[in-house]
């Protein structure tokens, strides 16, 4: 909304908040929440819960290099009740390595990492634990879930509840969602930018 | 029903000793019997047996640990009679006691792991008694299905599949980046060997592996740096042209000998097979053809076409050649060394480029689980590992361009998807046998297993938790589970019939009902018989929908009667 002040057409208060909301809610579609790191490595998801079989981005870091690891990194799902860190897992026994993942995760140089993680459902159908709408589960990265489950590098991600609300947003909805949210804020600021260019002088 | 237990029996240490002390003990001092179920699924019989599996290596630490469980819960089992002779080898029935298991091992039956000759096809011939073996075998351990070539009659093996799999291609991709030495040996004199399964041609840096994807000179490689392309998937589309073929068991002109067939393949159309060679010969390992594993994986390399084994083009170098133990590459860590032993000069990069240029297959369930068996040792203490094919793309283990997933698994459109059996002679399975493999393949869906005081932990759970998750990350298949993986049933016995016509001397049974009903267990072969003027023991010889012969003719006549049937030996 424009408001007529003295001399020129400003952008409204309102206006400005609800192009900063527009920012920042684009941002958080893509913000990652962290989880819950052992000495000095960290596991990082997209925000929300998961659906069954929706595969999504992982990202790490602090994790032992591929010269030190060079079998790369295992990520599995473990129960966590609560979804508090106080009831994560202490062995692997929380966990069930069905849900493993298939390819190879390595790291850089640096210890970093990014892959893809694709969400399975657990209930006593198929496995040893829970992890669905009512039960909170986290991911375990690390290097040998079997014999160094909390005694090498490893991390958890933030518990989640698959298939519970909130949805985690598909990336492949983000691939299209993002650069139009990009173009609409961009076009606004033009729009805005323009008028105060051809702005005629209260008094002409 | 068990009871559930309220208290700890003392330290962990003691646990068993203490724990049969106090049954026994009880059991002197119990009040009412309990109900002691008999027949399927849970063959309980009133008396301890051993009982003996042989055969595959893919699931021998995998059952080694469901029969520990098992044997386990028998420390709950019956109370042992003092007599008759000899002592406490059978069950006092009558002494059962709030704390005693009627549903796991109420008969403390005692399982062994055979270690003899190990494969699937061993196992199949060692219960078939084509091959002897050490001690009895009772089932055969197999990653493959029952097989009549190996000795047993058909239909007289039966494979109950508990668990689900798949074999990739694994290769060694990052081996070398961190040597980087000139190898002097043959076949390599002279160059240094890079990552050759990762693309890498002797023009590139050793390191090239490590390129972020998308920095390679040439745009068929989208993985990382190198100049060639990644081998990534396994094709054997095309019978004797599939890569799967030329690789495996081609032995002319056609054959795959070098790695720069398969990725120095330029930036245009040439397909994988028809590159460029490099001068680093693809080094096969020799995998024991009594393996299941193998057996799966040179079914799938034959493309249709005839390949005996994966061990046509085996490599004279690797291992110095000799047969290798499957699902474990720490052994060419062994191999390399004595291979190239400390007086190589070069010993560090021949070492390397031994590895770097060998391909291998193994068990996706293994490979998932133990990463030290997917972990190679060179001499100067550096590690490298194998890598499923294609692992760093949307598709591991890509075989005809699908990866290995739970689901490609179980609908098994992954073409090495495979079940794990546990095979059994349906003319000579014991009832202590029956008994042991319908506790693992029931889910706890026709009796609820028990309670493991060790841990607290049902022992169904702990079984799939040894199927899943500590032995390999197999699917575990129940006998609930849906078809195509629906083997896993419990062992039952054919109904009997009321309009059996038995003659005296004959040996031929009629009936009109029929000896295969529509949705009840078949009488099959080695059924044991029983019946007015059937004599004691006496078995099906031969059988078909209404008609049957008895091993031993009758000694009456009837008509009308009931003729029963019941596993090959109750009482064993």
């Amino acid at each position: 909304m424009a408001i007529r002040g003295k001399g020129f057409t400003t952008v409204s208060p309102i206006t400005r908040l609800a192009a900063m909301a527009a920012v920042c809610a684009s941002a958080a579609l893509v913000l990652p929440l962290a989880g819950t790191a052992g000495a000095t490595a960290a596991v990082t998801i997209p925000a929300g819960n998961p659906a069954d079989g929706q595969t999504f981005t992982v990202t790490g870091t602090g994790f032992p290099t591929p010269t030190a690891d060079p079998s790369g990194l295992q990520i599995l799902e473990c129960s966590d009740p609560g979804g508090t860190t106080t009831n994560l897992p202490t062995d692997n026994s929380g966990c069930d390595a069905i849900s493993i993942s298939q390819g190879f995760i390595g790291t850089d140089s640096s210890g970093n990492f990014t892959t893809k993680y694709t969400a399975m459902l657990l209930n006593s159908g198929n496995s040893t634990i829970n992890c669905d709408q009512t039960h909170f589960c986290v991911l375990w990265v690390g290097q040998d879930y079997l014999n160094q489950f909390t005694s090498g590098p490893h991390a958890f991600s933030r518990a989640f509840e698959i298939g519970a609300p909130p949805a985690m947003t598909p990336e492949a909805a983000l691939v299209i969602a993002l650069p139009v949210v990009a173009a609409l804020i961009a076009g606004g600021a033009y729009i805005v930018a323009r008028r105060r260019r051809h702005q005629v002088p209260a008094n002409a | 029903m068990r009871n559930r237990m309220t208290r700890r029996w003392g330290a962990a240490a003691s646990l068993g000793v203490a724990a049969i002390t106090l049954a026994m003990t009880l059991g002197a001092q119990a009040a009412s019997a309990q109900s002691v179920p008999t027949g399927s699924p849970r063959w309980f019989i009133g008396k301890v047996n051993t009982i003996r599996g042989a055969g595959s290596d893919t699931t021998f630490f995998l059952m080694q640990r469901i029969s520990d469980l098992y044997m386990q819960s028998g420390l709950f089992g019956c109370t042992l009679s003092q007599t008759p002779s000899p002592n406490y080898s059978t069950c006092n029935t009558g002494a059962d006691n709030a704390t005693t298991d009627l549903n796991d091992n109420y008969d403390r039956v005692e399982v062994m792991t055979g270690v003899g000759q190990i494969g699937s096809g061993e196992g199949q011939k060692q219960l078939c008694g084509t091959d002897s073996s050490p001690f009895p075998v009772d089932f055969a351990r197999s990653s493959k299905p029952a097989s009549t070539s190996n000795g047993c009659s058909n239909g007289s093996m039966v494979g109950l599949g508990f668990g689900k799999d798949g074999v990739p291609l694994v290769d060694f991709e990052a081996s070398n980046s961190n040597m980087g030495v000139t190898g002097a040996s043959s076949p390599w004199a002279g160059i240094t060997v890079g990552p050759v399964a990762s693309g890498w041609i002797p023009s590139d840096s050793v390191t090239c592996d490590t390129g972020a994807p998308g920095s390679s000179s040439n745009p068929r490689n989208t993985q990382n740096g190198c100049s060639g392309v990644p081998f990534s998937d396994l094709s054997n589309s095309g019978g004797t042209a599939s890569i799967a073929y030329r690789l495996y068991c081609a032995t002319d002109s056609t054959r795959i000998t070098d790695w720069g067939q398969l990725t120095n393949i330029g930036s245009g159309s040439t397909p994988v097979g028809s590159g460029t060679s490099i001068g680093v010969p693809i080094q096969i390992a020799n995998v024991n053809t009594g393996s299941g594993t193998e057996s799966t994986f040179a079914g799938f390399v034959a493309s249709g076409a005839t390949c005996a084994t994966t061990d046509i083009n085996h490599s004279s170098l690797l291992c110095n050649g000799a047969v290798v133990i499957e699902n474990n590459v720490s052994q060419f860590g062994d191999c390399a060394a004595a291979d190239f032993p400390a007086s190589d000069a070069t010993r560090a990069a021949d070492q390397a480029a031994e590895i770097a240029s060998s391909l291998y297959f193994f068990s996706n369930g293994v490979f998932n689980t133990n990463v030290h068996a997917k972990t190679v040792t060179f001499s100067n203490g550096v590690t490298t590992a194998a890598h499923k094919i294609g692992d760093k793309t949307a598709n591991p283990g890509s075989e005809d361009g699908i990866g290995v997933s739970n689901t490609t698994m179980l609908n098994n459109s992954y073409p090495t998807a495979r079940t794990l059996y546990n095979i059994y002679r349906t003319d000579s399975v014991r009832a202590s046998v029956a008994g042991f493999l319908d506790w693992i393949c029931d889910g706890n869906n026709l009796f609820q297993k028990g309670t493991d005081l060790q841990t607290g932990q049902n022992f169904d759970s702990e079984v799939t938790s040894a199927i899943q998750s500590q032995f390999g990350t197999f699917i575990r298949l129940k006998d609930n589970t849906a078809s195509p993986n629906a083997s896993c049933q419990m062992i039952t016995v054919a109904p009997a019939v009321a309009d059996g016509v038995v003659t005296s001397g004959s040996s031929t049974v009629t009936s009109a009902t029929g000896f295969q009903q529509v949705g009840q267990t078949p009488v099959v072969v080695g059924d044991l018989v029983t019946g007015t003027g059937i004599p004691s023991p006496d078995y099906v010889s031969t059988v078909t929908a209404n008609s049957l012969t008895l091993t031993a003719p009758a000694t009456a006549s009837s008509g009308g009667e009931t003729v029963t049937f019941n596993i090959h030996d109750p009482n064993s």
